[in-house]
């Protein structure tokens, strides 16, 4: 529920309107002095924020922890940071330099039984990527499981018609590029 | 974890546990730090204090020797 309920809030206009209305709201509670004064206060910020909470909107509320500072984001790795959208377009920027890649989007039962599933290439797994030069040393049950990454674009489009628009702050310029990954 | 309800955060938070907020992957969960903090304020609601708190316990172990 974590998650639909962060998008739902998440599709709002973020910034500019939401905050305008927040601080509206905001000024009906106590003006802007007192929004000052209570901000430097610590007892008086608590009643704001009590008030806040329960007459606030999801999207007054999300708009609000945007401006908030928040600190650290101490437990990030580096590996996940990245959003799925910008590996793609980097990959396929490759792929104009020549390295095709190709990703698994089928199991044909082409390997026989008793592989290590807990090796460094598990057989089982599927979206593993491979470079064309490894790719064309497969025999031909093992290329057929495998698609070329440009290839998945074509099922991403249709998928992407029923997504709800991409997320409307800072990612903008990120998430306006059409490809998506789909599933083979 | 289906119910967070059962989450441990609440309670380490307020009990004096150095807890922050985090996204882990936010690649991964498309997560964010407002993310984050929306869940939190609207399934344990965070007081203004435990707000404040939790962005100290984020960036005080960084400068301690």
């Amino acid at each position: 529920m974590g998650l639909a309920q962060r998008r739902e809030a998440r599709q709002l206009h973020v910034p500019l309107q939401a905050l305008q209305s927040l601080f509206q709201l905001a000024r009906r509670f106590i003006g802007w002095a007192g929004l000052a004064f209570a901000l430097a206060s610590p007892c008086l910020a608590s009643d704001w924020f009590e008030d806040f909470k329960k007459s606030a909107t999801p999207d007054q509320l999300y708009a609000f922890l945007y401006a908030l500072p928040k600190g650290g984001d101490l437990h990030n790795h580096l590996t996940g940071a990245a959003r799925s959208e910008w590996i793609w377009d980097a990959t396929l920027a490759q792929e104009k330099r020549g390295y095709v890649n190709y990703t698994k989007v089928a199991i044909h039962n082409c390997v026989p039984y008793g592989g290590n599933e807990y090796g460094r290439a598990p057989y089982m797994l599927l979206f593993r990527n491979l470079l064309a030069a490894n790719y064309a040393k497969l025999n031909d049950c093992q290329k057929s499981e495998y698609k070329r990454l440009q290839d998945l674009d074509a099922r991403g489009e249709g998928r992407l018609a029923q997504q709800p628009a991409p997320r409307p702050s800072r990612m903008k310029a990120v998430t306006s590029s059409s490809a998506r990954t789909g599933n083979g | 974890m289906k119910d967070y309800s059962r989450h441990p955060f609440p309670e380490y938070l307020r009990i004096g546990i150095p807890v922050a907020l985090s996204t882990d992957d936010r690649g991964m969960w498309d997560s964010n730090m407002t993310d984050e903090y929306f869940v939190a304020v609207r399934e344990f609601n965070l007081s203004w204090s435990e707000m404040v708190q939790l962005g100290r316990n984020s960036i005080t172990p960084r400068f301690r020797r």
